[in-house]
């Protein structure tokens, strides 16, 4: 479980791409039955995708995201955790 | 000797006094050698030694079918190598005639494939090389190859993809026997060509011959109980289509082009989401809504909707009696973001127009909201639908040319699909 210190970095194995506000993962496989699996975040999935960088913390990320989308800070981190947990296998999850 | 598939110039050059000799299946997209060719394939007969620092990148063993279940063998079938200069496809026919490698230099025009034979003759399109070649040289060149099936309505293409077994064939069948053209009923490439995009065939069986039409529609098709086609744009449009197309995502540059040439295409054509009854139907069913006016309107209204304005269309239909009768205008507002909940009557988008039914429950599943929908006086819609295919809420209809709240409850079914059925008698 991620906590909000950590400072997550995507993984070099996805490509995403921004589509119409909303965003694809695609992850990158080296075996063709493994290639089946695509991942779609909505607006404030993809507005998260875009704030890591590998230098901001969750908590950081959970200030953008309380700016950008009207809620409190604290919903704001619990959702970036949650958000963070669903997509695990595409992130790296450094500590500080 | 030339290879023409999808607009592509393939030159093979054979050496050693080597005689190429393609199957059959090749005869209609042979073509005499002239002017500049998108590739050169060399062919020797000798065999390839993988160069020291190549490492394995990607994986394609066997997929072979047991009593109609799909199972992955374990046995080699192709795979890819790559070094400092050059990707190297290296692939076990399984006619068991040995390996052959195709070593593709980056950004070179010039292949080379090494036969690893000691006969005079080989075929350099021998399967599954030939569906490699063109994989590359489509990628390549911003092309897409996709499963699929494909026909040519009225001059226009229209494309049928799904996974095995999801009825691709079977729908070119029952155009077929209607007398369209079926452009290719498996595999095709979709090439840009001065800013449209065509649909192509490619060479798979023994009588292919090569047809082309410019893409109008794309269809994600499954096999359902009715037939029902869901407009779908944006990400998830891509993500349907991209999850179809012939992809070997081990590369991020590869991948990531793949998904702007899919982007693209997804941004210029109409695509939907399709689930029909294997029968003559399904041909009728498209081609009446594809009707040029009928889908003008829609899109005026569909655009109306989302630039947040009202739109007012005739009701048409029993299934909503007696909350909403076929002689009623109803009147649909479009999505504030407030919650929809069970007893609210929103408008679903289906292809062509359109339909007008009661949420009847809400659920969330693998992250995603569903809401369940039924018409008043019809059995629950086979599909629950998602936010993206609701296209806005009815609260009021019009009635003998007054305006009036819409009903927020029902009857029970039994009695209200007797009474529709009635009151369509009647009309």
């Amino acid at each position: 479980m991620i906590d909000k210190s950590a400072i997550p970095s995507r993984l070099a194995t996805v490509v995403s791409k921004k589509i119409k506000g909303e965003c694809l993962l695609v992850p990158l496989s080296s075996n063709i039955a493994d290639m089946d699996s695509l991942y779609k975040l909505n607006e404030t999935g993809a507005f998260i995708w875009d704030s890591i960088d590998g230098q901001r913390s969750i908590s950081d990320i959970a200030r953008l995201v309380a700016g950008e989308f009207e809620v409190d800070l604290e919903e704001a981190e619990r959702d970036t955790i949650d958000f963070i947990n669903a997509i695990e296998k595409f992130i790296q999850p450094n500590k500080r | 000797m030339d290879l023409l598939v999808a607009s592509f110039r393939i030159r093979f050059e054979e050496s050693e006094e080597l005689e190429l000799l393609p199957g059959q299946r090749f005869s209609a997209f042979l073509a005499s050698t002239q002017g500049n060719a998108d590739v050169t394939i060399r062919v020797s007969r000798s065999k390839f030694e993988m160069p020291d620092g190549a490492v394995k990148v990607f994986d394609a063993p066997l997929i072979e079918e047991e009593n109609g279940r799909v199972v992955i063998s374990g046995k080699p079938f192709w795979c890819v190598w790559k070094d400092a200069e050059s990707t190297i496809v290296v692939v076990f026919p399984p006619d068991g005639s040995g390996e052959k490698v195709l070593v593709m230099k980056d950004n070179s025009p010039v292949w080379d494939l090494f036969m690893n034979s000691t006969e005079n003759a080989v075929d350099p399109l021998l399967y599954p090389l030939d569906g490699l070649i063109l994989y590359y040289l489509s990628s390549g060149n911003g092309a897409i190859m996709v499963h699929a099936s494909a026909v040519c309505y009225k001059g226009k293409g229209w494309l049928f993809s799904g996974r095995s077994g999801n009825g691709k064939t079977t729908i070119a069948k029952l155009f077929d026997s209607q007398g369209i053209e079926v452009i290719h009923d498996d595999r095709v490439i979709l090439v840009k060509r001065e800013g449209r995009w065509f649909i192509y065939s490619t060479p798979v069986y023994l009588n292919d011959v090569p047809r082309n039409a410019p893409l109008d529609h794309i269809w994600l098709i499954e096999h359902g109980k009715s037939n029902v086609s869901v407009p779908v744009e944006g990400a998830i449009a891509t993500a349907m289509v991209l999850s179809n197309c012939i992809q070997q995502t081990w590369e991020g540059e590869a991948a990531e082009a793949m998904l702007s040439a899919i982007e693209d295409l997804t941004s210029m054509t109409q695509v939907s989401h399709l689930s029909f009854v294997p029968d003559a139907n399904i041909c009728n069913y498209l081609i009446y809504r594809k009707e040029e006016e009928k889908e003008s309107v829609f899109a005026v209204a569909l655009s109306m909707l989302r630039d947040g304005r009202s739109v007012v269309i005739s009701a048409g239909g029993a299934s909503m009696w007696p909350a909403i009768k076929p002689e009623d205008r109803v009147v649909i507002e479009p999505l504030t973001g407030a919650e929809l909940r069970p007893g609210d009557v929103v408008a679903l988008i289906r292809l062509g127009g359109f339909v007008v039914h009661r949420i009847i429950e809400v659920f969330s599943h693998d992250g995603h909201r569903y809401y369940k929908t039924q018409g008043d006086a019809s059995p629950a819609d086979e599909h629950p639908s998602e936010e993206y295919e609701i296209a806005g809420v009815v609260k009021e209809i019009i009635r003998g040319g007054t305006r009036q709240a819409v009903n927020p409850r029902r009857l029970p079914v039994g009695i209200n699909r007797l009474m529709a059925l009635l009151a369509t008698l009647r009309i």
